[in-house]
Order: C-alpha cells, then sequence, then structure tokens
C-alpha cells in the first residue's frame, strides 16, 4: 500500500490533517506527519521528513504532500539522504494538503498505485469548495 | 444503467467521512457512478467534489450508476445509505 506523509510547518497541522485522513482511510495505511520542528516551533525539518517518508513507505512507494512551497526544500533534503532505491518511489503532489490528503488516503486505502495516489491528490487542486 | 433515490440518514449529514466511503466503494468498481442533489450532479469517485454537496440529514439523493456491475454497486451503496453510512 502506498504511504503518504503530511509536510507542513506546524505539527499541529500535519497531525490535525493525518487525524481527518485516517477516517477515510483503512486503519493499515499508513499516513505520517511530519510537522514543524522538533522543539514544536513552525518550520519543517529535513530529518523528520526523512524518517517519515523511510516509516511510510511499504515497498508501493510514497507520496508526499506539503502546505507551502518554501517546505519544498526541506523535502528535496530528505529526498537527497533516502537510498536509491526508496528515492525512486518517492513522488511529491502538487495539491493543497488537506483536500489532497483526503483524496489521496482514500486512493492509497483502496491499494491505488503511486501514480493513481498522485492523481487522486492532484485532482484536487482548483475545485471549488461549494 | 441504474437511478436510485436515498435518503441520507446520517445526523451529521453526508459529511467526509459518509463521502469517503462512497468514493471507496466507487473508485473500486469501472463504472460511472454520479449524484444529484439539489440540481447539482456529481463525480461520486472524487471525494473532494462529493463534499461539495452539502447533503443534510433527511435530504435526498439521486445516484446514478452506469456501468458492467451497476446492479450489484447499486445495492452495495444502497445498503450504505440504509445503514447511515454506520453512524
Amino acid at each position: 500500500m502506498v504511504g503518504i506523509v503530511l509536510v507542513s510547518h506546524s505539527e499541529k497541522i500535519a497531525q490535525g490533517i493525518r487525524d481527518l485522513s485516517m477516517q477515510m482511510a483503512s486503519p493499515e495505511t499508513k499516513i505520517l506527519a511530519a510537522g514543524g520542528l522538533p522543539g514544536g516551533e513552525i518550520g519543517t525539518d529535513f530529518q523528520r521528513i526523512l524518517e517519515s517518508i523511510q516509516k511510510a513507505d511499504s515497498g508501493d512507494g510514497v507520496v508526499v504532500l506539503v502546505d507551502l512551497g518554501s517546505a519544498i526544500m526541506s523535502t528535496e533534503a530528505a529526498l537527497d539522504f533516502l537510498d536509491e532505491d526508496l528515492r525512486a518511489r518517492v513522488v511529491l503532489a502538487d495539491a493543497p494538503i488537506v483536500e489532497g490528503a483526503i483524496s489521496c488516503s482514500v486512493a492509497a486505502s483502496i491499494g491505488g498505485s503511486l501514480e493513481e495516489v498522485k492523481a487522486a491528490a492532484e485532482e484536487s487542486r482548483g475545485v471549488s469548495k461549494f | 444503467m441504474v437511478t436510485k433515490q436515498f435518503t441520507v440518514l446520517n445526523e451529521k449529514g453526508f459529511h467526509a467521512r459518509p463521502a469517503g466511503m462512497l468514493a471507496k466503494v466507487v473508485k473500486s468498481s469501472d463504472s460511472q457512478v454520479h449524484m444529484k442533489v439539489k440540481e447539482k450532479v456529481v463525480d461520486c469517485r472524487s471525494i473532494i467534489t462529493l463534499m461539495t454537496t452539502a447533503v443534510r440529514q433527511g435530504e435526498e439523493v439521486e445516484i446514478r450508476v452506469d456501468g458492467q456491475d451497476e446492479t450489484t454497486l447499486i445495492q452495495e451503496i444502497e445498503a450504505m445509505f440504509l445503514d447511515g453510512f454506520g453512524e
């Protein structure tokens, strides 16, 4: 099953989105919150992201979602430290983090492929709320 | 193609969790499934779009299934609505 990592500048945001996503996903879906700095402050931490990606992978790859573009830098730094094998099956989804997480949790929990899960996250882009 | 009307029984209405359950079942099938509510028609494959319907308890929706497994799929969907999506 594809894993999901949520990268946010806020620990609480990442955990909250995880809680919400787990409502849609099956209990075995690996959704990891990688938000904030180790002391709980606002920011993104490449070590936290790196470990989350490693934990989220069960062989089928990982989709990473970020809250703001500036999280991309820490995420890319984390990707650089992954072994080649794992690096090849980690993708970043260009999607709004809440809606993307919910969409792709559903896709992951029904056994979607890495491409399908990424696409599910990205199809939430530009959808009106009402 | 099969079409059926259902009433939303959930106290909290057709919120994120029921939308997720419906999208899951639909995504696992190759059939086209649409929900019509208050003149709006949405594709049930997309949980995000399903949630734009903002359906409240007691309101009715129309589900339209078109595909090879439409008979079994509509029954599965019916069971979910009748069960209040397990809530």
